[in-house]
């Protein structure tokens, strides 16, 4: 593939603020072609306050017009790291691609665009007392 | 309308070759206490520099005598753009990222603090400057 090797994950270049809820869509990392596999990491550590946050990766198979869910993980209140890792097996029953609704804990495997980015949504309230989303991923 | 001259690119590239060495770009995420960090290791120019002890002077109209002394640890490092794209870091760069100098075998030697980022000067060439300083 081209580049292979850590991607960032970020929003605006930076990390994601889980202080107030919304859906926040993070920065595009594109130049992916020939991506073979791909691990992804998530590290959050819970502070206090918040009631979920859930991490999608998307990827996209028609440079951006439209964009799919990947995986979907979910944090709550305490602190967790969870990691997944996806390839470009062969697909051969169509699915119906999620956008933000992929059921959390799960991945859309086989499906390795160009590009990826990452979406956060925080729902109810936010968190507060230095929590954090640590995302990751290496891309082969 | 190209942004870079190949020609120009070029002899960036010869001169990272010459005179290049490893440099860390460190961008990193969060707030402390929970502070993550994605970083990329690409080939840089990096050189002492000195104040424009002048500037003062042509903005105000008062001397500017005594400035510009140089500050220890100050660095001037050029980097191209399309090696941070390649290690997808994520462009572009900022003031607070970090720049730590490497040896030949990627041993950490000392680590800089960018304090300003000029990526349109040397746009021709596609570089980015950065002044940064060192960490005290």
């Amino acid at each position: 593939m081209d580049n292979p090797g850590p991607i960032p994950l970020t929003f605006q270049g930076g990390a994601f603020q889980l202080g107030s809820p919304g859906t926040f869509i993070g920065d595009e990392i594109d130049n992916l072609e020939g991506m073979k596999s791909l691990s992804v990491g998530a590290n959050f550590t819970y502070g206090a306050g918040g009631t979920s946050v859930t991490f999608y990766l998307q990827t996209t198979l028609d440079q951006g017009n439209t964009w799919m869910d990947i995986t979907a993980l979910r944090f709550t209140n305490g602190s967790l790291a969870q990691a997944v890792n996806l390839d470009d097996s062969a697909q051969t029953t169509p699915v119906t691609p999620n956008y933000l609704a992929l059921t959390p804990g799960t991945v859309q495997n086989g499906f390795l665009g160009a590009s990826l980015r990452p979406v956060v949504v925080v729902a109810g309230s936010g968190y507060s007392g230095n929590t954090a989303l640590a995302l990751g991923a290496v891309a082969r | 309308m190209r942004s870079t001259n190949p020609s120009a690119e070029a002899a960036y590239r010869r001169a990272l070759a010459k005179r290049g060495r490893k440099v860390r770009i460190i961008r990193l995420l969060g707030t402390a206490p929970s502070i993550t960090q994605f970083s990329a290791d690409v080939i840089g120019l990096v050189q002492d520099y000195i104040d424009d002890s002048a500037a003062v002077s042509r903005e105000s109209g008062y001397s500017g005598r005594g400035l510009g002394a140089i500050t220890q640890g100050k660095r001037q490092v050029i980097v191209m753009s399309q090696d941070l794209k390649e290690k997808h870091f994520p462009l572009p760069l900022q003031k607070n990222d970090q720049v730590a100098l490497l040896d030949e075998h990627s041993n950490l030697l000392e680590t800089l603090t960018v304090s300003q980022v000029d990526a349109e000067k040397r746009i021709m060439a596609g570089a980015i400057e950065l002044m940064a300083t060192g960490v005290e």
